[in-house]
């Protein structure tokens, strides 16, 4: 299985797949962290930033294996 | 969505008036006019760069877009601002140049370091432009100078020549085209606050009197807060468009800084109400209501002469009236109550003598004044500002993280323009710190992209400057008009800015989508940047910044409780008194900006009437304190000292107690023990100071020093009042539920 994500294209400008992955995984990671402020879920983490950091990774990472084709 | 706004400013008028009509009507909208000025400016500013043959027109266009305001003086004074920041950074690169040619790492501290000095002196004056520019401006000179910056001569005179012509351009559209002279503003404001301190003054009085007032009191309050702050600004822009304004400078400057005092006055005169409350104030302070109607009088004779015309009254004599005999059968604590508000009053009198003398003098209806009545700012001593000095290390944690980033990370984008970048976010920030970082990225991205498709899809098919001048005309004018409301002008400079800055016009024009994209990157580094530096190496959370400024607060406060009576001391204890006084003095104000950035209910925060309580409460315990250390200055009656100075001693140190532990814990104190304590301080304070005036002490003792022991009586009961208060507000906030980490 090829887990290598291939270029993304709009209007004829190629996009790396990785730049498509880490916007899309930073605003999920945003979306998280207001909803677990919301909820006041973020107290039981020790220091939120690294934490919505780890977030944005993670999502990056999904996105770019799963979402994005190959 | 601009035409949309267009259309509405356009059918928003009442459905009988004609079109014509309309279209006047939006002719005559300052927006309208403003986004024209603008967008003229900024093509004329192109024109005249690209026809001398000048490298980079676009410093020219970011001079237009960024030091154009409202008004003449105004956009003047932002001007010579901008170009004399330049001409600091300029000489501040060159000379670090010169100083460190072969040494990196020393070049890169110091350059920093004169960063980080930038945003510690952005909360200096209202002239803080002036740093934003030399701190942001030196790195894009330093980084445009080339690797070697064999060519940083020629570009700091270059940056100089741009900016100069951007701001003349500017400001001679501005003075032919509509113009709005700044005096107009500062007269509307300067009667504003002057209206609302009259209000002010009649709702306080009203309820003195036990009358009815329907006036808003808070948001009185908070407007009249707000226009003091704005009106140094004000004054700046307007003594460099009117000659009357710059004649009269140093009188304008007095009168800002007697309604600054009046204000203070009124504060501290309200705050003393509750204290009052029991008393028969009609019997006892007949005057009463003749004074505050010669306080509302006086200062609507000062609103009048403000708009132009001469006043009708001077300032009257208003005897104060003391019932002598109510006043002897009074207890010792409500007499010192009524003598500390009576303070207060004259206080209040003479400031409002002090401000129509000075507005007589400016508008010529009166002789000449030498002085006002506030102290002068100046006359305090020079004090490092804690909260200023987090906004250097931030500014200089920020600019090393991307510097990091550029050295060690191989093709990291735009390394010349991210530095810059970061360094004029962060120092800009320095001025407004709890501002959410995340709330940059929309306007910065907003902006690259309509630039974006304005550089690859309207600029590619013009052939000649008329064609371009045109479109830029028109795109400056819509993002004017869109961003005209006064709330939007930090988004309006960053839109117009990566408008001029994606467009990159030159004689040789180019276009590649390569440096829009690299462009948003930069961006998003910058703001990334500037958002980790507000989480380490300290941190800008509003949960963690509130319960540090609490702290500083009432620990200086229980400093200046504990500081010896009488002379200061030596330098040391001179300069930590200065410090704690400037930290009791600044803290609520800096607090009422923190404690509204607290997350909201829905957010998972705590109630915003709770939070605007506890900040209420904070201005009185820093007024009290205040208060109490310009009352212990006084002269006493040595035989009345001799008999109260062990009771006085215990008092204060019960204050300091109570200080401390509300500043290890802002919930440990618990508020009905305390009103307890403290009731049970009065009675035998009360039984103690009757028995001394009953004693041979009285005699001793003249009334000036009779009435100096009852201002200290008073001080002692209002910080002890406000102290109490100021636990009761604190009790009732979640505080686990404030210092809950959050993202």
């Amino acid at each position: 299985m090829n887990f290598i994500p291939s270029e993304f294209a709009i209007g004829d400008v190629y996009f790396p797949p990785l730049l498509i992955a880490a916007v899309l995984g930073v605003i999920l990671a945003w979306l998280t962290a207001k909803q677990l402020n919301r909820y006041r879920l973020s107290r039981f983490f020790f220091y939120p930033p690294l934490v919505l950091l780890a977030f944005a990774v993670i999502y990056t990472v999904l996105i770019g294996t799963f979402v994005i084709p190959s | 969505m601009t035409t949309q706004r267009l259309m509405q400013a356009i059918s928003a008028k009442p459905a009988h008036t004609s079109p014509v009509d309309q279209l006047v009507a939006l002719y005559r909208s300052e927006a309208f006019r403003q986004s024209v000025r603008v967008a003229l400016a900024m093509v004329l500013a192109y024109a005249i760069s690209l026809a001398m043959g000048w490298e980079k027109p676009h410093w020219a266009g970011l001079a237009v877009a960024l030091c154009s305001l409202g008004s003449v003086g105004g956009s003047i004074n932002k001007g010579l601002l901008r170009i004399l920041g330049t001409a600091l950074a300029g000489a501040v690169a060159i000379a670090l140049l010169i100083l460190f040619p072969q040494d990196r790492w020393t070049y890169l501290v110091v350059a920093t370091l004169f960063v980080g000095y930038s945003a510690y002196m952005m909360g200096h004056s209202s002239r803080w432009y002036l740093w934003s520019i030399a701190g942001y401006v030196m790195a894009l000179l330093a980084l445009a100078g080339g690797p070697d910056g064999a060519t940083t001569f020629e570009t700091v005179v270059l940056r100089i020549q741009q900016t100069a012509m951007g701001v003349v351009v500017y400001s001679l559209v501005a003075t032919l085209l509509w113009p709005r002279p700044a005096i107009e503003p500062l007269m509307q404001r300067v009667r504003g606050l002057v209206d609302v301190q009259r209000r002010l003054i009649a709702h306080d009085a009203a309820i003195l009197m036990h009358t009815r007032s329907d006036v808003d009191a808070p948001a009185l309050r908070m407007q009249a807060t707000r226009g003091t702050a704005q009106l140094p600004a004000d004054i700046d822009a307007a003594e460099l468009d009117s000659f009357e304004v710059w004649e009269t400078r140093r009188q304008w400057r007095r009168c800002v800084a007697d309604l600054g005092a009046l204000n203070e006055a009124l504060e501290r005169w309200r705050h003393g109400f509750p204290e009052l409350g029991q008393l028969d104030l009609e019997r006892l302070t007949p005057h009463l209501a003749t004074l505050a109607a010669e306080l509302d009088a006086r200062l609507a004779e000062v609103s009048r002469m403000l708009g132009g015309e001469a006043p009708r009254r001077g300032p009257q004599e208003v005897a104060a009236r003391l019932d002598e005999e109510a006043l002897a059968a009074m207890t010792p604590f409500d007499r010192a109550a009524l003598v500390c508000s009576q303070d207060q009053l004259h206080r209040i009198e003479r400031l409002t003598r002090a401000l129509f003398n000075t507005v007589a003098d400016i508008r010529g209806f009166g002789e000449p004044t030498r002085q006002g009545h506030a102290e002068r700012r100046s006359a305090a001593p020079w004090t490092l500002d804690p909260d200023r000095l987090t906004a250097a290390v931030r500014a200089f944690v920020a600019v090393w993280l991307v510097l990091l980033a550029c050295i060690y990370i191989p093709s990291f984008p735009m390394p010349a323009g991210v530095i810059p970048v970061t360094a004029a976010l962060v120092i800009q920030l320095a001025i407004v710190p709890q501002l959410s970082t995340g709330l940059l990225v929309a306007p910065a991205l907003g902006g690259i992209v309509v630039a974006g498709v304005f550089s690859i899809f309207v600029m590619p098919p013009l052939s000649s400057f008329l064609g371009l001048g045109v479109a830029i005309f028109i795109a400056v004018f819509l993002l004017c008009y869109l961003f005209s409301k006064p709330s939007q002008d930090l988004a309006r400079s960053l839109v117009l800015a990566q408008f001029v800055m994606i467009i990159l016009v030159s004689n040789e024009q180019t276009y590649d989508f390569l440096y829009i994209a690299n462009t948003a990157q930069m961006w998003l580094f910058g703001i990334g940047a500037v958002w980790i530096s507000g989480w380490f190496p300290i941190s800008f959370q509003p949960q963690q910044v509130v319960f540090k400024q609490l702290h500083r607060f009432l620990r200086s406060a229980d400093r200046l409780m504990g500081a010896a009576r009488g002379a200061p001391g030596h330098w040391p204890q001179r300069m930590a008194l200065a410090f704690h006084k400037h930290e009791l003095t600044t803290l609520p104000g800096k607090l009422d900006r923190w404690l509204a950035a607290l997350p909201a209910v829905a957010d998972g925060g705590v109630p915003r009437e709770q939070v605007q309580a506890l900040a209420d409460s904070l201005h009185a315990l820093s007024g009290r304190v205040r208060e109490l250390l310009e009352v212990r200055g006084a002269a006493q009656s040595p035989a009345i000292v001799r008999e109260l100075i062990a009771d006085m001693r215990a008092w204060r140190l019960g204050i300091q107690e109570v200080l401390v532990a509300l500043a290890a814990d802002p919930d440990g104190v618990e508020a009905g023990r305390l009103r307890g304590r403290l009731d049970a301080k009065l009675q035998a304070m009360e039984a103690r100071t009757e028995n001394t005036l009953d004693g041979a002490a009285r005699d001793d003792a003249s009334t000036e020093e009779l009435d100096n022991m009852y201002r200290m009586l008073g001080a002692y009961r209002g910080v002890s009042e406000a102290l109490v208060s100021f636990a009761s507000q604190a009790r009732a906030i979640d505080w686990p539920r404030v210092r809950e980490a959050r993202f």
